[in-house]
């Protein structure tokens, strides 16, 4: 691999979360965003080289959504491009846009605001048309059934989701950023009726609305950030079958071979020593647990032992989702870039109370929902 | 369970997309709908810093990257920018002919869109002089208003270049 | 600097209005396949995928290309959607390259597809493009918005409705040579003059067609397209400009580009001209492959292009500027009017431009191409792209 340049986030900002945001409408949230990030930046709109959206045509209610969020989002006569897999995608095409030596700063950003749009139809439009979306397929039955191929035992991966989730809404409550900050327990999540077996109601977080966006810039722009830089130095994404994987589908043999790539290009050669903290997708606490695995953060197998120990919590061995993850602040589609934010809170000791102490290196990972799931992992570093 | 088309052509599955969504116009465009609906006047929305005023209004310029703050009545009279007649069906658009002209209204830096009553577009050659760019034209609005852009329209006042 | 990249390969199905015999995901695999052949390669040596797919409702399945990415059978590997409309198959050739560029990837493979023929609704998902809120319920559409921009040209600049007609009559002269093309049939100013208005100044012949087809595009960095079989059609610039979604700020007293013309492209072309070296556009550039679904737009871009001065695009060309054999033959294919499947447009621009530079554009091959431009237009004529194609890196 021969890289032009390293790539650092320069600054970045996240609307605050909100059930609805009714008081803007989409493109006011998507300049919202945009303006917030630039400032923590210290930099002006002029400065910008380009901008990478993320964004989903029928998530935004618009066809073509690009054409309305552009130039909030900065891009009024400048280079802009717009990605639709997931929000840290804008991340990975602004990173090698940067390492290309064409662009030296770019904006990524990304929004939900699902307050607007029925997500459960749109997300079952997703589906082949012949033969999967006529057996009423979605998000929520497929990780059920992705949680039914975990080869371990189901009451110790049942018990250590709900010890993630009771992790992660701790963290979120304790997080300034966060949508639910309301902690929840064991007990509740017990009661919790079943949405499918085995994932109950409250695993499953309230969306919210909000954008996200982030400065990049080259190294030579680092140098003259009013901000410590935080670096992004292994990208690794994949996109994995559109049927039913060959493998089991709990191994996320997608995302291993998203985060093989981003280990082999950072110099990572075991995650669990080097890794400090982990910002993951956890859009059921399953995903989390299957992620500890397939991040390389645990051997394999061991993933809900990990959890149930509290190897994962705010303080313990190797944090992973600090922040209260998606269980605390479920940004549909957008969440990817959140994470990213989180994790470069973090490696700048801006965190707040839910800072780990003193990280060097920490890891983002974005994620879509089935089929063919697309992960995206970041290895970034403060150093 | 769908009818599916068996003749001894192509097997074709028929599909609809069918999503409802409730946008949020936000507090920006709510004021100038408020104002179209209940006062019947049309508001721009100035940029403190270029002193650009938009309408339809924007709660940010978008060049000069700073939200917007003031609001300043504009027309009722504006003059013709751009038009097209609309002489084709579209499957879920109006039926044609229909005129849409982008007008500057006085006052505003920007042009709005609006269908444009007042001119017979039987004869696109002569309805399209009629309507030639620099004609003038105002506001008129409906009786019946919902807060919609289609509270108003365009009428034709005559050319004057 | 940028790892020097080149197109080697570029795979296309042909394009027609139906193809009941295939799914989308059929018609992608088709091109895809094509594109190996070209470049001499397999899948295996494929490192990342860039797949470009329009609006989603124009097919009816949301995020498309995660099932044509199986239907390559490339699971586990890179792959990007990019979805910016009309430059959606350009924007993707862009992605595409700082795969490659930024020295992440050796090769990359850029894949379009479309099948527009399947909703009889493309103008009505055209105009929920439109703001929801202010302007969705005027019925404006992709035509309409173009009938803007020749109103204002005819008004400004004194275009005329013959020399609109002059744009679509060498467009598909040019298309009768390209097997690919859509429409193929030769047409006359009296057939466009005479063919019936749809929204008044465009007539039907001065409007693309819909089409279905898919293209592919393989780019490889310097060692690896150095010792392609083929001769390699260099990327020697880029560039992209995004404007506002609102027509009327491009009209009133404050505006700062105007809607009859494409003060964006120019940005655009500024930027992969100075990336390029060119300085003079109409000596060191061969031909262009222009994104025009409009007749009006191609009188637009060519001026943007710095091929003749503004407001004089409509004349030029009448006068046989742009023709084959003319100083500056534009859409040898048959461009836009001759083929529109809108995913896959600008990328088949793109393809196109580098079959030219190539020497395997076949019966409208240009003679002696050095360089090429290739365009894309996309949202209100909003979203602008340029890249240069040539022979040396």
């Amino acid at each position: 691999m021969n890289i032009q340049s390293r790539v650092a986030i320069l600054g970045g900002a996240q609307t605050v979360p909100a059930a609805c945001r009714d008081d803007v409408r989409l493109e006011e949230l998507v300049f919202e965003a945009a303006e917030a990030a630039l400032a923590d930046a210290g930099m002006e709109r002029g400065e910008l080289d380009t901008v990478v959206m993320a964004g989903a045509d029928q998530m935004d209610g618009r066809s073509i959504s690009s054409m309305m969020t552009a130039c909030p989002a900065g891009a009024y006569l400048k280079d802009e491009i717009r990605t639709t897999v997931e929000g840290s995608y804008a991340a990975v095409l602004a990173c090698m846009r940067i390492m290309s030596g064409e662009f030296d700063t770019a904006l990524a950003i990304t929004w939900a605001k699902t307050s607007e749009s029925p997500y459960d139809r749109v997300s079952t439009l997703s589906y082949d048309p012949f033969y999967e979306r006529p057996v009423g397929l979605s998000d929520v039955l497929d990780a059920a059934a992705v949680a039914s191929t975990f080869p371990g035992s189901k009451s110790e991966l049942a018990d250590a989701a709900r010890s993630v989730t009771v992790k992660n809404r701790a963290n979120g409550a304790a997080n300034p950023r966060a949508f639910l900050r309301a902690p929840v327990s064991r007990e509740l999540l017990g009661d919790s009726p079943y949405v499918a077996y085995p994932i109950r109601r409250a695993e499953v977080p309230e969306a919210c609305d909000g954008a996200v966006a982030v400065v990049l810039g080259s190294k030579r722009r680092a140098e003259s950030s009013p901000r410590q830089a935080v670096w992004m130095d292994g990208i690794g994404w994949a996109t994995g079958d559109y049927g039913i994987e060959a493998a089991p589908p709990a191994r996320m043999d997608t995302l291993r071979a998203a985060a093989e790539r981003a280990y082999t290009m950072a110099g990572v050669t075991d995650a669990s020593r080097e890794v400090d903290f982990a910002e993951v997708f956890d859009a059921t606490p399953y995903h989390e647990i299957f992620a500890y695995e397939a991040l390389g953060l645990v051997p394999d197998g061991a993933g809900p032992a990990f959890a149930v120990a509290g190897g994962s919590e705010l303080h313990g061995d190797l944090p992973v989702n600090p922040s209260g993850g998606l269980q605390a602040t479920n940004l549909r589609f957008a969440s990817g870039l959140g994470r990213i934010l989180e994790a470069y809170l973090q490696l700048g000791g801006r965190a707040g109370p839910v800072q780990v102490a003193s990280p060097s290196q920490g890891i983002a990972h974005g994620a879509t929902t089935f089929p063919a799931q697309s992960h995206a992992v970041f290895v970034m570093r403060n150093y | 369970m769908s009818e599916t088309a068996t003749t001894s052509g192509p097997l074709i599955h028929p599909g609809e997309w069918h999503i409802h969504y409730d946008y949020a116009v936000g507090d920006t465009a709510a004021r100038f709908f408020t104002e179209l609906r209940d006062n019947m006047k049309v508001y721009a929305r100035r940029c403190p810093s270029c002193g650009r005023a938009f309408v339809p209004p924007r709660a940010y310029c978008e060049r000069c990257f700073v939200k917007t703050t003031d609001w300043v009545e504009v027309g009722p009279e504006g003059v013709v920018e751009a038009f097209t007649i609309v002489y084709e069906p579209f499957d879920g658009l109006p039926v044609p002919p229909y005129a849409v002209a982008y007008v500057t209204l006085d006052g505003a830096s920007t042009a709005l869109a609006n269908f444009v009553t007042g001119v017979d577009l039987s004869d696109p050659e002569v309805a399209s002089e009629a309507l030639a760019l620099g004609s003038r034209v105002a506001v008129a609005f409906a009786g019946k208003r919902e807060g919609m852009i289609t509270d108003f329209h365009f009428e034709l006042l005559g050319h004057n270049k | 600097m940028p790892t020097k990249t080149a197109i080697v390969g570029v795979g296309q199905t042909g394009y027609r209005f139906k193809r009941t015999d295939v799914t989308i995901q059929e018609l992608a695999q088709d091109a895809a396949a094509k594109a190996l052949e070209h470049a001499h390669m397999e899948m295996a040596d494929i490192d990342a995928f860039v797949i470009g797919v329009a609006p989603d409702a124009l097919i009816g399945i949301d995020n498309v290309d995660r099932w044509i990415g199986q239907a390559l059978g490339v699971a586990h590997r890179p792959q990007l959607r990019v979805n910016t409309g009309g430059t959606t198959g350009a924007a993707a050739a862009q992605a595409g390259y700082v795969h490659v560029a930024s020295g992440m990837f050796r090769t990359v493979m850029v894949l379009a597809a479309d099948k527009v023929s399947e909703t009889p609704d493309a103008q009505w998902v055209l105009n929920t493009a439109m703001d929801p809120i202010y302007e969705r319920s005027l019925a404006l559409n992709a035509i309409n918005m173009c009938s803007f921009q020749a109103v204002r040209q005819m008004s400004q600049y004194g275009v005329t409705e013959r020399q609109l007609a002059a744009v679509a009559v060498r467009s598909r002269r040019n298309a009768a040579a390209n097997p690919y093309a859509h429409l193929r049939d030769p047409i006359t100013i009296d057939d466009v003059m005479s063919s019936r208005y749809v929204c008044w100044p465009l007539k039907l012949l001065d409007c693309c067609p819909r089409s279905s087809g898919a293209c592919a595009v393989i780019m490889a960095a310097e060692p690896q397209a150095a010792s392609s079989p083929n001769r390699p059609a260099w990327i020697q610039g880029m560039g992209a400009t995004s404007n506002t979604i609102y027509m009327g700020d491009k009209m009133g007293p404050g505006r700062d580009t105007d809607h009859a013309d494409w003060d964006e492209l120019a940005i655009a072309a500024a930027s992969a001209y100075e990336r390029a070296g060119i300085t003079d556009p109409l000596s060191q550039i061969d031909l262009a492959e222009i994104y025009a679904p409009f007749t009006c737009t191609e009188i637009a871009a060519v001026e943007a292009l710095g091929f003749c001065a503004k407001g004089t695009g409509g004349a030029m060309g009448e006068q046989g500027m742009f023709d084959m054999g003319g100083p500056m033959p534009v859409n040898p294919s048959g461009g836009v009017l001759s083929a529109n499947p809108i995913s896959a447009t600008a990328l088949a621009r793109v393809a196109e431009a580098a079959l030219q530079v190539m020497g395997e554009a076949g019966e409208h091959q240009v003679p002696g191409v050095r360089r090429a431009v290739a365009t894309g237009i996309g949202g209100t004529l909003q979203f602008h792209t340029c890249m240069i194609l040539g022979d040396d890196a």
